[in-house]
């Protein structure tokens, strides 16, 4: 202890750019490119995905890059973020709103399934066609859904079906589910408002609602700058 | 009772670094490997880039070759990390750097051609290449900051003291990219 005492009196520490959000749940939308009901949904997706395979995706997205490289950016975002259970199964897409980039990086764990080649393509192919039309919860979804197959697995977001670059006509921002979720929602609430006032507690009733859902945090997941980027 | 004192505390100041030391220097062999793995990666997708190139470019055989050539030089040296000093970094740079010149002259030349840029393969082969040039990016600058921490221990006391004491390390050089620039002055590419 008294070792590390001196290291941070004598030796400076390099601290990364105060840039780098808090992260405070799977999608991290400092942009407001997604509505709330998006990033819920989106959210639920991403937890149940990591609760059953233990790969844990991640979406930020931030008002600018602030002349930094999105590369640069999205692994400082990885090495303090640490998405990813400790075999570095984690993929964390990030979206730059200004300059109108996107990367996704692939953890270390997935390189092999995941080659920079086909990330590369789910970004030209499937994500920037709907970003250009500002369509950003479908080009996630989307993206979401073939990483997902690629890695044998099913990812659960409705509405999206096809991958195809034939969706244009096909996309609508309402989803089937959503009014379930949201049922769902308002019990929990109610509940944990309950739970609250029997225990006397008068803080702001919106902190139950993260905590009903579980914190979320990385799991050490590395990561060595393998993904790849895009511009819509 | 005082030098009991006086003992804890120079027991205290002199077991810093006592494990720490030797775990950064092994941390800068690990990042050193990590940076030689990248580089390897992208001298590995050369082979491929020529071939895909050469079927729609024939008449680019100097900009190929030089290619090839500097892949051949970039991947023939090979220095393990304890061997690392000003000279062998020197050198080890200027072969990577020249490599990283003639991908990007050929990126250049195959403006040229649209067909080659329509290819899937060829999409996919500079997908790859700035995967690579991103990692190799990424592992340079995990290995400087590995050095760095290594130097800190070394030099700064109460660390340097244990250094003294028991390991004698020498301070290791940092890693510049000074030399790549002075050979990415790549002549003119004519057309």
């Amino acid at each position: 202890m008294l070792c590390k005492l001196f290291f941070l009196l004598f030796i400076s520490s390099t601290l990364f750019a105060a840039k780098v959000p808090s992260l405070y749940g799977p999608v991290v939308d400092e942009a407001h490119m997604l509505s709330s009901s998006e990033n819920a949904t989106l959210s639920t997706a991403i937890k149940d995905f990591y609760g059953r395979y233990g790969i844990q995706f991640q979406i930020v997205t931030i008002p600018t890059l602030d002349g930094e490289d999105i590369a640069s950016f999205s692994i400082k975002v990885a090495d303090a973020w640490k998405i990813g259970s400790k075999n570095d199964l984690g993929i964390i897409i990030t979206l730059a709103k200004e300059e109108h980039d996107v990367r996704i990086e692939i953890g270390k764990g997935l390189e092999g399934d995941l080659p920079d080649a086909f990330t590369g393509r789910v970004i030209n192919s499937l994500m920037i066609p709907y970003f250009k039309d500002g369509l950003f919860y479908s080009g996630l979804a989307v993206s979401l859904q073939a990483l997902s197959e690629r890695l044998g697995k099913t990812i659960s977001l409705q509405g999206i079906a096809n991958t195809n670059l034939n969706r244009r006509n096909t996309q609508s921002k309402k989803l089937p589910g959503n009014i379930f979720f949201w049922i769902i929602i308002a019990i929990v609430f109610i509940i944990n408002t309950f739970t609250r006032r029997r225990r006397g507690f008068f803080g702001g009733g919106f902190g139950g609602f993260g905590g009903s859902g579980g914190g979320w945090s990385g799991g050490g997941g590395g990561f060595s700058g393998g993904g790849a980027s895009g511009r819509w | 009772m005082k030098y009991l004192l006086l003992v804890v505390v120079s027991l205290v100041f002199v077991s810093c670094g006592f494990q720490s030391i030797p775990q950064t220097k092994n941390e800068v062999e690990a990042a050193w490997a990590e940076v030689i793995n990248q580089y390897q990666r992208r001298a590995d997708l050369v082979p491929n880039l020529v071939n895909v190139v050469k079927g729609y470019a024939k008449h680019e055989k100097e900009t190929l070759e030089a290619v090839v050539e500097a892949r051949a030089q970039a991947t023939g040296i090979n220095i393990n990390a304890n061997d690392l000093n000003a000279e062998t970094i020197k050198k080890f740079e200027q072969a990577q750097a020249g490599l990283k010149s003639a991908l990007s002259r050929l990126m250049v030349v195959v403006e040229k051609y649209p067909d080659l840029k329509a290819n899937e393969n060829f999409r996919d082969l500079q997908i790859q290449l700035e995967g690579t040039e991103n990692r190799i990016t990424i592992a340079r600058n995990r290995y400087i900051e590995s050095i760095k921490k290594f130097n800190d221990l070394v030099t700064v006391p109460p660390y340097s003291w244990t250094n003294s004491l028991f390991y004698h390390l020498e301070k290791k050089p940092q890693f510049t990219v000074e030399n790549e620039q002075e050979v990415q002055k790549a002549p003119e590419v004519k057309f």
